[in-house]
């Protein structure tokens, strides 16, 4: 146990010195700081449009002409929606004139009150002119055809906008508020198990590669060598989760009066304590299950490039917990979600999204925990028998398969 | 301290690696391991320092059971590693603390090392940082650290220069008079016939001598003589004495003849032959082999 601390204080220290991991956190960091301002820079550099020629269609008058071919649709119809100061063109040639030489953007030749033609110079990704023009016509129509019929326009406006009041009391879980929060963490224990397991195998194998294998079992049993390096390995990355997590809260603190409501409502109405809780047990036991995995593969390679292909496997395994977790995200209540979060390899994001989108039984969480932490003990054990057999093989690339039957075979008096 | 290896085998995959390995060796003295390559002297080692568990065969201390982590033992493994990107004393003392010194003792011992071994100005470098030959002295530094009660360096002197190898020397020497228990493996004869005491030469993972050096020595030599004739070649001697004088066997090396005397032929009767041919002796010597000649005479090519 003692050099256990050793170990892990060793590693711990090697992580954090790193100038990758440094120099990552910190880009990591300023990217998150800068997204959580972009409210802030949105109101500041691009406030709303409070051009007073602007009216409430969203049209800048000044910048439109118009040309009537029928009496059935007149100038005046339209003061009610754009003000009276249109620009009216005695036909369509002066009209098209003005919108090529730039003394207006866009010109509309109306036939009558159903039909019309927009002239545009140039049209942009968000042009809402010829839009605009076509929800007027159509309240213009709508309106005669209720005065026609004898019916008051304005107590058919009055009666569609009627307030009704409502209030939604959730007894279980608002997977709607819920989402964002959800996906947020999802996406940092993805990070967490991607990196830092990739960083463990690394570890591993490059003691092999370096040969500096045989002076460390030499020195302390492999056991205290593998757990303190996964330990070390994992606050590593829980840590820089923190200074990434503590940038986004920060920025979200110092901008908070930018953020619009739904933005607020998503990221914090599903925060409770018990959610928290469930999270953080099933991500720490799970990222320790995959790191011990990782290591494993990591001692049965000889050479650092090595690494990528054997670990394959097991990001392939995580992938498909995420899959899993991604689907769980619009489905909760799905049986594959559900097996899902028994299972210890997929568990680590399927219970977590079940427990934040739906109401899960605790019994349910017990049993998915209890086997969790059954594997990850049996996973320790075994990563510590295969970084010892490991040891053993210089020069060797062993796979998965063989060194089981190395470490389960009765002849193998080594381990 | 005495540390005795009995009747040691070793397998893998069915292939039988070491076959009844036994030496001892006693504090205060160094015993040289010898082997060509491929013979057995690394895996002998490693299963000392448990990194192979031994198939048949026991390690003892003092007449008990040896566990290499119940001792101070320095290790210097054949496959020399430490961590590249790491700062030398940091890792130096990592080592030493895991090996269960205090920290501050383990610094202290890290900090003489490297300042024996003239590396203090690079205690903060990086060990990537340094030359080949320097970052041996590292290695070695981190077997001799927490003051070993016994040291096992396979091959410690390759790789360095004669100015290093005279330093290493000297820390061997000052070590088994300092009464520890010194193993270590080279094929550098001159080094192991410096200061080792005992010998153990093992070929296809089994011992072919072992025993004090000077003794084998003696007795490889007692029938043997070194002659010199001052008017002949050493062919010319040899034609000569195959030719005239019975009961004798004939080897050479670069300076004379070496003759073996057979059927309890004596001393006296080669010498009145050698008279009676009217040969001019100029050396009639005892033969004492140096250790390469053993080394060859042993497990030289016919033996493979």
């Amino acid at each position: 146990m003692h050099n256990v601390m050793k170990v892990f204080c060793f590693e711990l220290n090697s992580i954090l010195n790193k100038k990758t991991v440094r120099v990552t956190t910190l880009i990591m960091c300023i990217v998150i700081f800068i997204v959580t301002c972009i409210p802030t820079i949105i109101a500041v550099f691009f406030p709303e449009d409070t051009d007073p020629s602007q009216n409430e269609m969203g049209l800048n008058v000044e910048d439109l002409g118009f040309t009537f071919l029928s009496d059935s649709l007149q100038s005046s119809d339209l003061v009610v929606y754009l003000g009276d100061e249109l620009k009216v063109y005695p036909n369509e040639e002066s009209l098209r004139k003005d919108v090529t030489d730039g003394v207006i953007t866009t010109g509309f030749v109306i036939e009558d009150e159903l039909s019309f033609t927009s002239i545009l110079q140039n049209k942009d990704l968000y042009g809402i002119s010829t839009q605009a023009m076509t929800s007027i016509l159509q309240r213009i129509h709508r309106d005669r055809s209720f005065l026609e019929a004898g019916i008051d326009p304005n107590l058919i406006d009055r009666l569609s906008n009627q307030v009704v009041t409502a209030k939604e009391v959730v007894l279980g879980k608002d997977a709607q508020s819920n989402f964002l929060f959800t996906y947020i963490l999802m996406l940092a224990v993805y990070m967490l198990v991607i990196m830092y397991g990739s960083f463990v195998s690394t570890s591993v194998a490059r003691e092999k590669d370096s040969r500096t294998m045989e002076i460390l079992i030499t020195s302390t049993n492999p056991g205290a060598l593998i757990v303190g390096k996964v330990f070390a390995n994992a606050l590593g990355g829980l840590f820089q989760l923190s200074l990434l997590l503590l940038s986004g809260v920060l920025g979200y603190f110092l901008n908070q009066t930018y953020y619009p409501d739904f933005i607020r409502d998503m990221l914090f109405n599903g925060l409770s304590w018990d959610a928290i809780a469930t999270f953080a047990l099933f991500t720490s036991v799970g990222y320790l299950l995959y790191l011990f995995l990782y290591a494993s593969l990591g001692s049965l390679v000889s050479k650092v490039e090595d690494v990528g292909s054997a670990v394959t496997p097991i990001t392939m395994l995580f992938m498909v917990a995420y899959g899993i977790a991604i689907f769980g995200m619009n489905a909760p209540t799905n049986l594959v979600v559900r097996i899902g979060s028994f299972v210890p390899f997929t568990a680590i994001l399927a219970m977590p999204i079940r427990y934040f989108l739906t109401a899960v039984p605790i019994l349910e969480i017990l049993i998915s925990m209890s086997l969790m932490v059954i594997t990850t003990i049996f996973l320790a054990l075994l990563s510590i028998k295969i970084y010892r057999l490991g040891s053993l093989s210089y020069g060797n690339k062993l796979s998965l398969t063989s060194a089981m039957k190395l470490i389960f075979s009765k002849d193998n008096n080594d381990l | 301290m005495i540390l005795e290896v009995k009747n040691i085998n070793k397998s893998f995959s069915g292939k039988q690696i070491l076959h009844d390995i036994s030496f001892s060796i006693t504090s205060g003295k160094a015993m040289g391991f010898l082997g060509r390559n491929g013979a057995g002297k690394t895996t002998t080692i490693r299963t000392l320092m448990d990194v192979f568990k031994a198939d048949s065969g026991e390690f003892l201390i003092d007449g008990k059971p040896f566990n290499p982590k119940h001792f101070r033992v320095g290790y210097l493994p054949e496959e020399r590693g430490l961590y590249g990107k790491e700062k030398i004393l940091h890792q130096l003392v990592y080592f030493a603390t895991l090996r269960g010194a205090d920290p501050k003792d383990a610094k202290a011992s890290a900090e003489y090392w490297l300042e024996r071994f003239g590396l203090a100005y690079a205690k903060n470098h990086k060990l990537e940082t340094l030359s080949k030959g320097n970052q041996q002295k590292v290695q070695i530094a981190q077997a001799l650290l927490n003051n070993p009660e016994i040291i096992i360096l396979d091959e410690p002197f390759s790789g360095l220069d004669p100015v290093n190898a005279q330093v290493l020397k000297d820390v061997i020497v000052e070590s088994i008079e300092g009464g520890k228990l010194v193993i270590f493996s080279s094929h550098q004869m001159n080094y192991v016939e410096e200061f080792c005491d005992e010998i153990t030469l093992i070929d296809q993972g089994k011992i072919v001598l072992y025993g004090n050096l000077k003794e084998i020595k003696r007795n490889l030599g007692q029938k043997r003589l070194r002659l010199i004739a001052s008017k002949l070649s050493n062919d010319e001697l040899r034609s000569l004495l195959q030719a005239k004088i019975k009961d004798i066997a004939i080897d050479q090396d670069a300076h004379s003849l070496i003759i073996e005397l057979l059927n309890q032929k004596t001393k006296a009767e080669l010498l009145g032959d050698l008279l009676k041919q009217e040969i001019e002796i100029e050396a009639f010597t005892s033969y004492e082999p140096s250790l390469n000649d053993i080394f060859v005479r042993e497990v030289g090519e016919e033996h493979a």
